[in-house]
């Protein structure tokens, strides 16, 4: 009742971002247009060469920009000279796991963090920031080791493992926790509600926005790992997305065009996930807000 | 409560984990040898079998194993899935598992992981960079007592230089190969008034015509700047000394030779000869030179399909010559090898196998697949491979077809050169480091030589020591 | 107690938070007597800690240990050889230009990563036609796969690359600048990359925060005359300032480590003679080469990049707290 009355206080007063209307609203699409063309820009040519036919030069002297004579030749040969369905399917997994694992533990985890009366606290968070300063590099044998004593080498649940949880992935959800203001908690207390209780009914449906951008990030994380795949994986059959692509550059020269067409197919997947996320996510934020 | 910052308490942290640290690591037990080889370094569990001395039998080849190879799939797929095939039909109840890894720079992240961690594939590609790292580990099997007179079927040279393992064992087969050739950019040969269909038979020669291209003002280029991949090649060509004959140090420090490589290539440079960006550009050329306006292009016959695939007219008007190895010397052979991992459980089947993809029939048979499907340029090491080689086509005007009857010509005179495995890694990277410093000016060509040589013993010296 | 909550509400904001906090009973359902029994915390925070402890903090703990030893890759734990490995590494050049090059990037990339991905939050905050589009658009940078990554910015640096062609166009140089070969150029063309993909991946961070703060609080700056650019300081940068914290923090451990894009941008080289060569890049050629690798100095670097990146970031903690109370 008093923790309803709260929440619903909260929300009144930004319930949504700003409009602009007239000459702002020209000037901005003016600017995001040339914004557009910075971050876009560099990718049109490479991306523009998978789409160009066998023989076309892709760079250099008498490469054009648009392609001479459009084809899809490149993405026929990656569709089949390569297991490339396979491979996006493979890093689909990786990546659910990947999102369903960090978004439990980072909310579990992150709640616990941000909640004061506890000993050692202090100690858990450190530890937390500290390890996401080792290079990968540096840990990678003694992950190699432990990954594959646990009889997971060469297996998608190995790919996943060590990557379940992002040290910031608990950081983001411990703020977003902390930013829920005291009143809510100290009403649910005096409510009597267990901690289990407060954290899945009160304090839960408040971080929305902040789960959004977990999933998001864990996804394209795994999504774009390629090192850890790339050592804790031997057969075809777990090789993932960004292997596959790397797998396109032989040993006896290198078809630029295939390469470019499997980054292709290896953007749109991601992609299309933002975009639909991307809807819920600004939905997210808006009801729930990311917390600080 | 006192509030300390998160950063200072962290730093705390740090010194805490440093006293912690002590029982994180486990004590390595020492290497004691059971049998004929020692043991590896790294404490793996290795069955006793693969270290003592007596032979494997093969004709029990049955089970399961892995063979990991470089940089193959996407070129070789059906020929290796049809040779598996065939190998697994004769050996009732063995199986082969095939997976193979693109051929960059990553490849020996992985193997050193997967050595250092006792875990790579049964039957592995070795490639000329790591043999040597992996032999001296004790990481691969003794062919000597394994699978002894095996030898004989490979080029005697070839053969001689890798007795890398213990007390001078033999832990690797030649497997293939592409011999080093000159490819050409005829109408960049013309353009600076250089006879189209001559290109330099020497070191010499190759400078001149890259001095005559600088100076026709044609705006082409005449030299790639990353020489990462054939400086060593180049060097030799040119009688440098590289290392002494008991390879334990490297001498090319006061050798004249090396000296007017760098010299000639910084003149090169200076004059505009070579594009500024390509000193640390792509390790092959072939996208510089796809461009149309690089004199040299690759030097290994198999990336010419990359020009095919990638520009075809720059392709047509490609020269291709033999590698300009002086009057008297044999080319320089740099291979693939193959090898069996001394941590395997099943000795027998990834003995056979080893056998059966590095003898002198299946070699050749993968060369002719190379050729009729006309995508690589690659040579057997095996001797009966080598006298059975498919006569080229020698009328022919493609490039592909000219370069495989030169570098047939050469795959038969190659030997080995021991320099090759040692100049890997990080003594590698000292070369080029300042070699290209050199090139670019920034070094004395000399200085340059002079550090090269005493980082390169250096490390060296540490890597015999252990 | 230490917590990031220092960090994040430096002295200033204290007036805020206190105000958030106007509470009665705090005190005693938030002391120690807060949760029964006292380990139930621990129970809760058991997977997530034991996740980060088994795969992050366990390995490292393990470097801490080679780093006194002479382990190289292929030859086990090594003996111990006490300081050896820091006195390599102290009496090195090539370490110290590394680290050199590492810091500065972190100097150079740190205050643009928290900065422009704001800006551009806030362009792509407000609800206007097809704004869904241009959010998705400019998020493609951050998903690009590394070979796509390096080829265009190698097509955009390279000596005849686009850039060149343009600069030398408008006549604004006569000769080629080295972007991908010149000691510092190179160094700040994968500072340009490192920013063209963190830009879109913290801006949706920012986007979020953005979100949280107050609407009337725009508005009422309105009333006040205040313009687009005082609003942006007075409203918005004080409303996401603790995002701005959490991404100074993540963005200097990202870039004290920073590898890969200088690693592509000289194809593995670190520049001519090596002389742009990471940190990171130093500690995996060091310690990763299996014939001449040693396992233990490349421990060592590693470490040390450790407490490099601590140092650093209680350097602007300070930075942040002094500049804060003036």
């Amino acid at each position: 009742m008093t923790t309803a009355a709260l929440t619903s206080r909260r929300r009144r007063g930004r319930a949504g971002f700003g409009t602009v209307q007239g000459k702002a609203l020209a000037l901005r699409y003016v600017i995001l247009s040339v914004v557009g063309v910075l971050l876009l820009g560099p990718l049109l040519l490479p991306l523009m060469a998978a789409f160009k036919a066998p023989g076309e030069p892709v760079f250099g002297q008498g490469a054009s920009l648009i392609p001479r004579e459009w084809s899809l030749d490149a993405f026929v040969q990656l569709f089949t000279q390569t297991e490339i369905v396979r491979f996006i399917g493979n890093s689909l997994i990786v990546c659910g796991l990947t999102v369903v694992s960090a978004l439990i533990l980072s909310t579990v985890g992150g709640y616990m963090l941000s909640r004061r009366g506890w000993k050692g606290r202090g100690i858990a968070l450190v530890v937390v920031l500290s390890t996401m300063i080792f290079p990968f590099e540096s840990i990678m044998l003694s992950l190699y080791a432990q990954v594959r004593d646990l009889g997971l080498y060469d297996t998608l649940p190995g790919i996943w493992l060590p990557m379940m949880l992002g040290p910031f992935h608990l950081l983001l959800m411990r703020a977003a926790f902390l930013g829920i203001a005291d009143e809510v908690e100290d009403a649910a207390l005096l409510d009597g509600a267990g901690e289990w209780h407060r954290f899945w009914y009160i304090f839960l449906p408040q971080v929305k926005g902040s789960l959004t951008v977990v999933g998001l990030t864990a996804f394209i994380a795994a999504w774009q790992d390629y090192l850890w795949p790339l050592l804790i994986t031997q057969s075809s059959g777990n090789t993932t997305m960004m292997l596959g692509i790397a797998q396109l550059q032989s040993s006896f020269g290198t078809d630029y065009r295939v390469v470019l067409a499997g980054a292709i197919a290896a953007l749109v997947p991601i992609a299309i996930v933002f975009f639909f996320t991307q809807k819920y996510f600004f939905k997210g934020v808006e009801e729930g807000g990311l917390k600080f | 409560m006192k509030r300390k910052n998160i950063v200072g308490s962290a730093a705390v942290f740090a010194v805490a984990c440093l006293t912690l640290s002590g029982c994180a690591g486990g004590a390595s037990d020492s290497s004691s040898s059971t049998g004929g080889a020692p043991k590896p370094d790294v404490s793996c569990d290795v069955p006793a079998a693969n270290l003592d001395n007596k032979a494997v039998d093969t004709s029990e080849a049955t089970g399961e194993i892995t063979f990991m190879t470089q940089g193959l799939k996407g070129t070789f797929d059906d020929f290796f899935t049809a040779q598996i095939a065939e190998f697994e039909a004769e050996h009732p109840g063995a199986k082969i598992n095939w997976t193979d890894m693109g051929g960059d720079a990553d490849f020996d992240t992985k193997m050193v992981t997967q050595a250092a961690n006792c875990s790579m594939a049964d039957v592995i590609n070795v490639p000329s960079s790591t043999v040597l790292a992996l032999s001296k580990a004790n990481l691969l099997l003794d062919f000597d007592t394994k699978s002894p007179d095996l030898g004989e079927t490979f080029v005697p040279t070839v053969w001689d230089s890798i007795d890398l393992g213990a007390d001078g064992a033999h832990t690797a087969l030649p497997w293939y190969w592409g011999p080093f050739i000159t490819t050409y950019n005829k109408e960049v040969f013309e353009r600076a008034g250089l006879d189209p269909n001559t290109p330099p038979a020497t070191m010499d020669e190759y400078f001149e015509a890259a001095h005559t291209i600088a100076d026709a003002k044609t705006g082409d280029y005449a030299i790639y700047g990353n020489t990462d991949w054939y400086l060593l090649n180049q060097w030799r060509n040119m009688g440098v000394e590289m290392m002494n004959s008991d390879t334990t140090e490297f001498t090319f420090g006061d050798d004249k030779q090396a000296l007017k490589w760098i010299t000639e290539m910084a003149a090169l440079y200076e004059k505009g000869a070579i594009p500024k960006d390509s000193i640390i550009g792509d390790l092959d050329q072939s996208k510089a030179y796809n461009a149309g306006n690089l004199a040299f292009g690759t030097p290994n016959a198999s990336f010419l399909r990359s020009v095919k695939e990638n520009n075809a007219a720059v392709y047509d008007v490609t020269g291709v010559g033999s590698d300009t190895v002086p009057e008297g010397s044999n080319p320089l052979f740099s291979g693939q090898y193959i090898s069996v991992s001394v941590t395997t459980e099943n000795t027998p089947l990834a003995v056979a196998w080893a056998e059966h993809i590095a003898s002198a029939e299946q070699e050749l048979a993968w060369v002719n697949y190379g050729i009729e499907t006309n995508t690589t340029v690659i040579f057997p090491v095996a001797n009966e491979a080598l006298d059975n080689l498919q006569a080229a086509d020698t009328t022919s005007t493609d490039p592909m077809d000219q370069a495989r009857t030169l570098a047939a010509e050469a795959a038969t005179q190659a030997e080995a050169y021991p320099a090759d495995f040692y100049v890997t890694g990080a003594v590698q990277k000292a070369l080029v480091d300042n070699v290209n410093q050199a090139i670019v000016g920034q070094l004395e060509p000399q200085a340059a030589l002079d550090a090269a040589e005493s980082k390169m013993n250096t490390l060296l010296a540490k890597l015999l020591a252990d | 107690m230490a917590t990031l909550t220092d960090v994040k509400r430096p002295p200033r904001q204290t007036e805020r938070a206190t105000k958030k906090r106007p509470r009665t009973s705090g005190k005693d359902l938030n002391g120690a007597a807060r949760f029964r029994p006292a380990w139930m915390p621990l129970l809760w925070l058991l997977a997530p800690i034991g996740v980060v402890a088994a795969f992050y903090l366990y390995p490292f703990l393990n470097i801490i240990f080679l780093s006194f030893t002479d382990a190289s890759p292929l030859s086990g734990n090594g003996d111990f050889v006490g300081l050896e490995n820091y006195q390599f590494l102290a009496n090195d050049p090539v370490f110290w230009n590394a680290v050199l090059n590492s810091v500065v990037y972190a100097i150079c990339v740190v205050p643009l990563m928290v900065a422009l991905p704001l800006l551009l939050a806030v362009l792509l905050k407000d609800h206007i036609p097809g704004i869904g589009f241009f959010r998705s658009l400019f998020y493609i940078p951050a998903i690009s796969s590394l070979v796509v990554v390096s080829l265009a910015w190698t097509a955009i640096l390279k000596d005849n690359g686009t850039l060149n062609t343009t600069l030398m166009d408008l006549q604004l140089i006569s000769e080629p600048l080295p972007f991908l070969t010149g000691r510092w150029f190179l160094l700040f063309s994968a500072m340009a990359v490192t920013l063209w993909q963190g830009l879109p991946y913290y801006m949706v961070l920012y986007l979020a925060a953005l979100s949280n703060v107050d609407r009337s609080l725009y508005e009422a700056a309105a009333v006040d005359g205040a313009g687009p650019i005082r609003r942006f300081f007075t409203v918005t940068v004080p409303g996401v300032r603790i995002m701005m914290s959490l991404v100074g923090i993540l963005t200097m451990i990202g870039s004290i480590k920073i590898f890969t894009e200088v690693h592509l941008l000289s194809n593995g080289s670190g520049g001519i003679g090596g002389e742009s060569q990471t940190l990171t890049m130093y500690i995996r050629s060091v310690g990763l080469d299996p014939t001449y690798g040693s396992l233990g100095q490349g421990a060592a670097g590693s470490v040390f990049l450790f407490l490099l990146t601590l140092g650093l970031l209680l350097m602007s903690q300070r930075l942040n707290r002094k500049a804060e109370e003036q």
